[in-house]
């Protein structure tokens, strides 16, 4: 899709994109939002690119990242969920705690939250990689 | 404590992985360590347990579903050396037999093999020991059939396979039926709450259950025809087999249910039928037997009647001379497979009819000497540790005042006949052949090993001094502080005892002479057609389901998903009572907002029927996704709505680049009678699913599933969305597991578009090559 001006609106779009997936991201345990969702985001981010700037800009940009955070997500995942036996929880019992921010404002980090990042990183992982290679293949007619 | 445990159980299975990378010469030496260091860690917990403490040792599990405990106490223990020590003997004899011929994978084999049947004696849950059991059951195949390029190994190993692996689904089906009802996979839990298992009468079948996995396993009748095929192994591995691990695996299992069934009514009565009749048919055919591992092996399966009937009779005698019957199966039944192996490596043939014109008394003093030893212990002469385990077990047939005694004492003074009889017919045929002696056939004696004699002559020893100095070995080493019915004497005075084995001696003797005249007599289909038969049959039986249920083509599949949705939404429906007034609900002012979506779902269907082109299909069918999203935000579930927004768009997005690379549809291919089929599936989901959403849509609030995942969520202060908190806290792993589906189909297409990437640029070579 050889647009100039669908790549200029990728180019203002993308930024935003990230933003808010990590918005989902950081919010989803109390709010609509989460890993999942998060991670579609940031799909539709990369599918957004390789539709503007073609595929074999999308593969160069990615290749070396997507099928690691495969990887490193369900490493993450897998931890998180693993950790909390160091101290004698069963596995997924998450804890958490809370900071008073200047203004009012509360911060809550919590053991989901790295499970979470888990989540997303497999689902871009995935999605993406899924993307690359069927993006990239060349246009095969199966003889009908 | 807990770390040694551990340490014995994981030993030989690091060891097994060990051994598949060393170089094959040190694999033998290395397998020798597994069995040594478990018999070295193993032995400082014997004086403790012999004196009769038992303590569980919990090393984890799933709170709440079952625990994954050891269990340190006499039976295991002595399993554990049992294991290690006769593991010890066959890895030392292997070598020598093997020479430079082994495997690693055989060596590896060999060693999960032994450390299955460790964990197995030690497990205190159910649960863990059922996987050791299925540990075995998969070794054992691969041990079997370790001459994959012989027909007969590859039949042998999945007639065992089929036998001891559906007895092991029974063995699945009787734990969880006892354990669910009980509420626990402990086999001490259960041991103390016994009264209340046995007051229910479920149990039964649950007993039932899994003593059908002990009794396939340790081969007893009628479950005694997959014993000869499994002589395909390698007579090491024959050896082990069937003197400590495998069919022991059976005997250990029904000693583990003998303090929490042993006063089941079953007990007594399936347990002394089934063994006594096993001592009785495999002893028979044993004397019919002409291979002399074949013979063995029936012998084997014949004694682990006589020890299976002493279980039933434990059950209310409270008898633990388990250790002995054991014991001197053990010892005697691995030394004489070893013997049969040297025999087999010095002669060249198995075969007692060849054997007989060989007259290998000239030839092999040793072995000979060591032979008789071997089968005067099998037969329970004096002077034997196998005189000391017959007598005991007549001693608790007679002193146990059991009702129907007669059958009992018929069928062991039968069974014990036999074993003389067979017994003679091996030293007699072996080494006092009649003929004139023949060429020898086998391998020269100097390049025989040695420990070809040695490991077994170290077996016997065994059997001798527990037959000359019984009293040491039983009452000081086996179970001390245990009364012994039958004082372990070599020689007592002249009692009802002594005159059952004068008579089973004498009845052997004439046996053999029989023999010797009747044996030209036709025989009876044996075992081994019928053991052929079954697993034909199986594997026919196999065959024809998978073609009827793995026909190949995505509509059947998918109507069977379809259809069994259908049935459990009905089911589901049904079972919870709802009329149909109740599906249909109030017309609300919700009803009209309804409308939108559904005008859309309805419409996007439509179109999706009459549409002729994938891409046109495909956008409908998003339509109809984006339909389901505005029923999300008529019920306030951002959640969903943003989830399903997104996943509509992502699949959109990838279905289209998979359908760019399909051809457009031609016009249907289907029959008129497939489309009417497919048209029924489609109407009966969209029916049942409409029914489900109605139902769930016009119900009222106070209903509302996830109440208690609200009430959680909120009382834990885990999080304000518990949409999400069900998926990150209630539901943690679950999520884990679905992510870990979606990097594998990531993988997955990676790997496809990579294989016609390969599959194109060989087309393509073979084109330039026809066009050059």
């Amino acid at each position: 899709m050889n647009s100039f001006i669908f790549r200029e609106v990728t180019r203002a779009v993308y930024p935003a994109a990230v933003v808010f997936a990590l918005y989902l991201l950081m919010r989803g345990h109390d709010q609509p939002g989460g890993g999942f969702v998060a991670g579609l985001v940031l799909s539709m981010a990369v599918v957004l690119e390789m539709l503007a700037f073609g595929a074999e800009a999308a593969r160069r940009r990615y290749r070396l990242m997507l099928r690691p955070s495969l990887v490193i997500g369900l490493a993450i995942a897998l931890g998180s969920g693993l950790v909390p036996m160091i101290w004698g929880h069963p596995p997924f019992t998450f804890s958490q705690v809370k900071y008073s921010l200047p203004g009012g404002n509360e911060l809550k980090l919590s053991g989901t939250l790295a499970f979470d990042v888990g989540v997303v990183l497999v689902i871009i992982g995935s999605i993406g990689t899924a993307l690359v290679v069927m993006i990239g293949s060349k246009r095969t007619r199966v003889a009908s | 404590m807990t770390e040694t445990l551990i340490a014995i159980i994981v030993l030989p299975f690091c060891l097994a992985l060990i051994a598949l990378v060393v170089p094959l010469r040190w694999a033998g030496a290395v397998a020798l360590l597994a069995p040594a260091g478990v018999f070295g860690m193993a032995v400082r917990y014997w004086p403790v347990v012999a004196a009769g403490s038992t303590r569980i040792v919990p090393i984890g599990g799933l709170p709440d579903l079952f625990s994954l405990n050891l269990r340190v106490d006499q039976l295991g223990i002595f399993f554990v050396l049992l294991t290690a020590g006769i593991g010890l003997a066959t890895v030392q004899y292997a070598r020598g037999y093997f020479g430079e011929k082994s495997s690693r994978l055989f060596w590896s084999a060999l060693l999960a093999f032994m450390g299955a049947m460790i964990g197995l004696a030690l497990a205190d849950s159910l649960i863990l020991l059922f996987v050791f059991w299925e540990v075995t059951t998969i070794t054992s195949f691969l041990l079997i059939g370790m001459h994959f390029d012989e027909e007969g190994s590859r039949q042998g190993a999945v007639q065992s396979f089929l036998v001891t692996g559906a007895g092991g689904l029974a063995l699945l089906a009787g734990i969880a039926l006892i354990g669910g009802r009980a509420g626990t996979f402990d086999l001490s839990t259960l041991a103390a709450q016994k009264e209340t298992i046995l007051a229910d009468p479920m149990h039964r079948i649950g007993l039932a259950l899994m003593l059908l996995g002990a009794l396939t396993k340790s081969a007893q009748f009628p479950f005694h025809f997959w014993l000869p095929g499994a002589m395909a192994a390698p007579t090491p591995v024959s050896a082990f087999l069937h003197s400590a691990a495998m069919v022991k695996a059976g005997i250990l299992l029904i000693g583990r249910l003998l303090p929490v069934f042993g006063e089941s009514e079953l007990w007594l009565p399936v347990l002394t039928t089934v063994g006594l009749a096993s001592y009785v048919i495999t002893g028979w055919l044993a004397l019919r037997a002409t291979d002399l591992k074949e013979l063995l092996a029936f012998s084997t399966a014949g004694f682990l009647g006589l020890i299976t009937a002493f279980y039933g009779y434990a059950g209310r005698d409270g008898s633990s001379a388990e250790f002995l019957h054991i014991l001197n199966h053990a010892t005697y039944k691995a030394a004489l497979f070893f013997l049969v192996g040297w025999l087999d490596k010095a002669s060249g043939t198995r075969d007692l009819g060849l054997l007989e014109s060989q007259r290998w008394w000239s030839r092999s003093r040793p072995a000979a000497v060591l032979f008789g030893i071997g089968t005067l212990a099998m037969a329970g002469l004096p002077m034997t540790l196998g005189f000391m385990s017959k007598e005991e077990f007549y001693e608790i047939v007679m002193g146990g005042k059991f009702e129907r005694l007669t059958p009992a004492l018929v069928a062991v003074i039968v069974g014990s006949s036999l074993m003389v009889a067979y017994s003679l017919k091996i030293f007699i045929g072996v080494f006092l052949g009649s003929h004139v002696p023949s060429a020898e056939q086998g391998v020269p004696p100097e390049k025989r090993s040695s420990w070809l004699l040695i490991v077994p002559g170290i077996l016997l020893t065994v059997q001798v001094v527990g037959g000359l100095a019984p009293h040491w070995l039983l009452s000081e080493v086996l179970s001390p502080g245990h009364e012994w019915p039958a004082s372990p004497a070599i020689w007592h005075y002249v009692d009802a005892l002594l005159v059952i084995s004068l008579v089973s001696y004498a009845a052997g003797l004439v046996l053999f002479l029989g023999w010797h005249v009747a044996r030209q007599m036709p025989g009876v289909p044996g075992p081994k057609v019928a053991a052929e038969t079954l697993s034909n049959g199986t594997i026919t039986l196999a065959e024809w389901w998978t073609r009827v249920a793995q026909e190949g083509g995505h509509p059947r599949y998918l109507s069977v998903i379809l259809l069994t949705f259908v049935a459990a939404g009905i089911l589901g429906l049904g079972y919870g009572g709802a009329s149909l007034a109740d599906l249909v609900g109030p017309w609300g002012p919700d009803s009209f907002v309804g409308l939108i979506p559904a005008l859309m779902i309805v419409t996007a269907a439509v179109f999706l029927l009459v549409l002729r082109r994938r891409i046109a299909k495909l956008i409908m069918l998003t339509v109809a996704g984006y339909g389901t999203v505005v029923v999300y935000m008529i019920y306030q579930a951002p959640d969903l709505a943003l989830t399903q927004i997104l996943t509509e768009a992502v699949a959109l997005i990838l279905l289209l680049l998979i359908f760019r690379q399909l051809p457009d549809l031609g016009p249907d291919p289907r029959s008129n009678r497939q489309k009417v089929v497919h048209g029924t599936v489609s109407a009966l989901v969209g029916l049942t699913l409409a029914g489900l959403t109605w139902g769930a849509a016009s119900h009222s609030p106070s209903e509302r599933a996830g109440a208690e995942h609200l009430r959680l969520s909120e009382s834990q202060k885990l999080g304000e969305n518990v949409v999400n908190v069900i998926l990150t806290d209630f539901r943690a792993v679950d999520t884990l597991g679905e992510i870990v589906v979606l990097a594998l189909a990531a993988l997955g297409v990676v790997v496809l578009y990579r294989a016609k990437g390969r599959a194109n640029r060989i087309k393509e070579r073979a084109a330039q090559e026809r066009g050059s």
